[in-house]
């Protein structure tokens, strides 16, 4: 069996599990924090219950996203070796300094743990979840930095690593400085943000439609409201974001580009091609917007897009990634759309958080959301195929080709599969001897 | 010495010194949890993400260290790292667990135990293999997995380190029975069979090691004065023991890596000529050295607290409201 074939499976694996608790990594410390900020300012019971409820649940996310984590980096040496071995050489010091961002986040979370009651000023109590966030933050923005790199790598002799191998001319800091660094790294934040926000605000809204009386009903509804603005703010951003991202694809990788718009022919005055099919050299079955494709690129119908025949169809990557990009558009937008409609319905109507119709669409949203996460990075990742690094590694050339890698791939997959659940159950257990109603009524 | 190996050899010493306390811990749960429960969670439990974190430090301090050796490294122990990575996932998450649990704590802590002693072993057969080249074919940058685990050197050093954890840990969780004289002998005898069985790997797999300790005897020096002053800290019941402890380790650990560098593989390999080049070299020392300052006051930040937020508040006598009539 081919190795290969192994090595992409178990990379995709761990990425699409680690995916979703780096997420939850990121926004739960907001979470916690606006609602201990909301508690204290405001003397609220529910939001300072709130707090300390998620701080348990995020002691144990941390614990598992950083076993999902040190898994993921293994599986980046030992899958890929010779990748790491030029990592190691051009673009290390974002790992490394990662390093030091989850540092932050890990030791300021124990010193919030310990200090619950040592504070006078809840304030300072409160500072130290900012420091968590931010290490967060940078945690995710340093390891977006290298995926953005192995998108457009910069900062070594490219020309001679690939005529001899030798890695020369290297600039250590020109990684930090890649041409897709930028945007790469606010869309990832903000997609971050919304879709761990649409997660707990599906998860607090099945729990209020499950409430048992009214001050279990009030709780719950406090956080819905503080997850669906989150939610709101970050589905905003990460539609602004996700349009500067492909603009920039048009300039910087226009295979990629012209992949994910299903363009076969450099063109002027080119459709926006939505859904469809790639089969026997021609498109089937799309719905074609003249002239709107040049527009939105280039600002002007004459505008010329790239096409994939400009390129060898050897690197062209798979083309399932133009319907996966539209579902990702289109269910973002209407994502914000519904947000925003519950916004203006909230102000003119009395409740649209007690309102059960409402719960249950929060719970689609919250699922959708996480599809749309994992297709964002399907997108990313598929479209940079059959490089793994753009134009100077294939993923072949990168791959460990032992087959004593199989067993090792089970393994970690089995690992998974039963940390996951684990986790879930042992949450259940953790908070059903925490009951809500005793926390409240203290 | 290069300063980047120096950074090296540092974090590593500081990773398998909490490494060794975690060993401890383990050992100390799986004779008695009960009783010794509560110290081991007041240690174990603000220290263990910490501690992983370290871990994940060397790795990538490594990888940024010494770029061209990654290649032979995977491929050599690529098997014994993915089983000890799964393994310490599993060990923290029940470590997790067992604080948050208060029903289940002692099965979780249990199986932390246990998985604890087996990834200790599996870390340190890597290291006894990088160390003496047994079972390592470096030509074919392969490893013979019965003789990477059951080779005479790595099994008398692991015995050394078994013993040589027991013995910190009685000193560090202050692990005493009423008869001085007993504790004494009993810390006696740890200390003679950790030497014997280290002097006899040593002499047997790795004598280079032994005639640089000669050379170099200031190293063994300070060791056997840190050995002896955690010694007498114990039975003074001094407040330092723990921090000797742990210097102790450090120091010894650190000390260990110096004899024998700047080989690997019982001097098949130079270190000094993997070890990243300029101008990647000087930001890697600069992040080490600044992340390593910022670590360690973050660290001692935290300590502090963990410390007082330990201790019962006293009763503070409360003053009189004022009254504004």
């Amino acid at each position: 069996m081919d190795a290969i074939i192994f090595d992409r499976f178990t990379m995709a694996f761990s990425l699409a599990i680690h995916i979703v608790l780096a997420v939850i990594g990121v926004v739960l410390p907001v979470i916690i924090l606006i609602s201990e900020y909301l508690g204290v300012r405001y003397n609220d019971k529910e939001y300072s219950v709130l707090a300390k409820r998620l701080t348990v649940a995020f002691l144990v996310f941390f614990a598992v996203g950083t076993a999902s984590g040190m898994l993921v980096a293994a599986n980046l040496f030992f899958l890929w070796p010779n990748f790491m071995s030029l990592v190691s050489k051009v673009a290390i010091l974002p790992v490394y300094i990662e390093v030091f961002a989850f540092f932050t986040e890990s030791i300021f979370l124990a010193i919030y743990l310990y200090s619950d009651k040592f504070f006078k000023n809840r304030y300072i109590h409160m500072l130290l979840m900012c420091f968590v966030a931010l290490g967060a933050a940078a945690s995710a923005a340093l390891i977006t930095i290298l995926n953005a790199y192995m998108n457009t790598p910069v900062g070594f002799n490219i020309s001679a690593f690939l005529s001899n191998g030798t890695v020369t001319g290297i600039n250590p800091l020109a990684v930090f400085f890649s041409p897709s660094a930028g945007v790469e790294v606010i869309h990832v934040l903000a997609t971050s943000y919304f879709a761990g926000a649409v997660i707990f605000l599906a998860y607090f809204s099945y729990r209020s439609l499950k409430a048992e009386n009214e001050k279990e009903r009030r709780y719950y509804e406090k956080a819905v409201r503080l997850t669906f603005y989150l939610a709101l703010i970050g589905t905003l951003f990460a539609i602004i974001t996700g349009i500067l991202s492909i603009e920039s694809l048009y300039s910087i990788q226009p295979e990629k580009f012209a992949a994910i718009e299903l363009d076969l022919n450099s063109t002027s005055h080119a459709p926006e091609i939505i859904g469809g099919i790639y089969a026997n050299g021609t498109i089937k079955d799309a719905i074609k917007i003249p002239n709107l494709q040049s527009i939105l690129a280039t600002g002007s119908a004459n505008g010329v897009v790239p096409g994939l025949n400009q390129y060898p169809q050897n690197t062209w990557p798979p083309l399932i990634i133009h319907d996966m990009f539209d579902l990702m558009f289109f269910a973002g937008i209407a994502i914000g759309l519904f947000l925003l409609l519950v916004l203006l319905l909230s102000f003119m109507k009395k409740n649209m958080f007690r309102n059960r119709l409402t719960m249950k669409l929060f719970i689609l949203i919250g699922a959708l959301g996480l599809i749309l996460l994992e297709n964002g990075w399907m997108v990313d990742e598929f479209g940079r195929q059959p490089w793994i690094l753009y134009n100077v590694m294939t993923v072949q050339q990168a791959a460990n080709t032992s087959t004593s890698i199989i067993p090792i791939a089970i393994l970690i997959v089995l690992v998974y599969a039963i940390i996951l659940p684990s986790t879930f159950i042992v949450l259940k257990r953790i908070f059903s001897e925490r009951k809500l109603a005793k926390e409240l009524s203290k | 010495m290069n300063p980047l190996i120096f950074i090296n050899y540092l974090i590593f010493a500081i990773v398998l010194s909490f490494l060794m306390l975690e060993m401890g811990v383990a050992i100390l749960s799986l004779i008695d949890f009960e009783k010794y429960k509560t110290q081991l969670m007041g240690y174990i439990a603000p220290i263990w993400e910490i501690t992983g974190t370290f871990g994940v430090f060397y790795l990538v301090n490594l990888a940024a260290t010494y770029p061209g050796l990654l290649p032979a490294v995977d491929h050599l122990y690529v098997a014994p790292i993915l089983i000890s990575v799964v393994l310490i996932i599993a060990k923290n998450a029940l470590l997790a667990f067992s604080e948050l649990s208060s029903k289940s704590s002692k099965s979780y802590f249990t199986i932390y135990g246990v998985c604890t002693l087996i990834v200790m072993f599996i870390l340190f057969s890597i290291l006894t293999s990088s160390v003496a080249g047994t079972s390592v074919n470096l030509a074919e940058t392969s490893i013979n997995p019965t003789q990477f685990l059951l080779n005479p050197f790595n099994l008398l050093f692991f015995g050394a380190l078994v013993t040589l954890v027991s013995l910190c840990t009685i000193i560090f969780f202050n692990v005493k029975t009423k008869d001085v004289l007993k504790d004494m002998k009993v810390m006696g005898y740890l200390v003679i069979i950790t030497l014997l069985l280290l002097i006899l790997a040593l002499v047997a797999y790795t004598p280079y090691i032994i005639v640089n300790m000669f050379n170099e005897w200031y190293f063994g020096l300070i060791v056997f004065l840190l050995l002896f002053l955690i010694t007498l800290s114990h039975v003074a019941e001094s407040r330092y023991s723990k921090h000797l402890v742990l210097a102790f380790l450090i120091f010894g650990v650190f000390s260990f890596e110096c004899l024998e560098y700047p080989t690997l593989f019982n001097g098949a390999v130079n270190l000094n000529s993997y070890v990243v080049q300029q101008p990647s070299a000087s930001y890697i020392l600069l992040i080490s050295v600044l992340g390593g300052i910022f670590l360690t006051v973050s660290l001692g930040i935290f300590m502090y607290i963990a410390k007082k937020s330990r201790r019962p508040r006293p009763n503070r006598p409360r003053k009189p409201k004022q009254s504004f009539n």
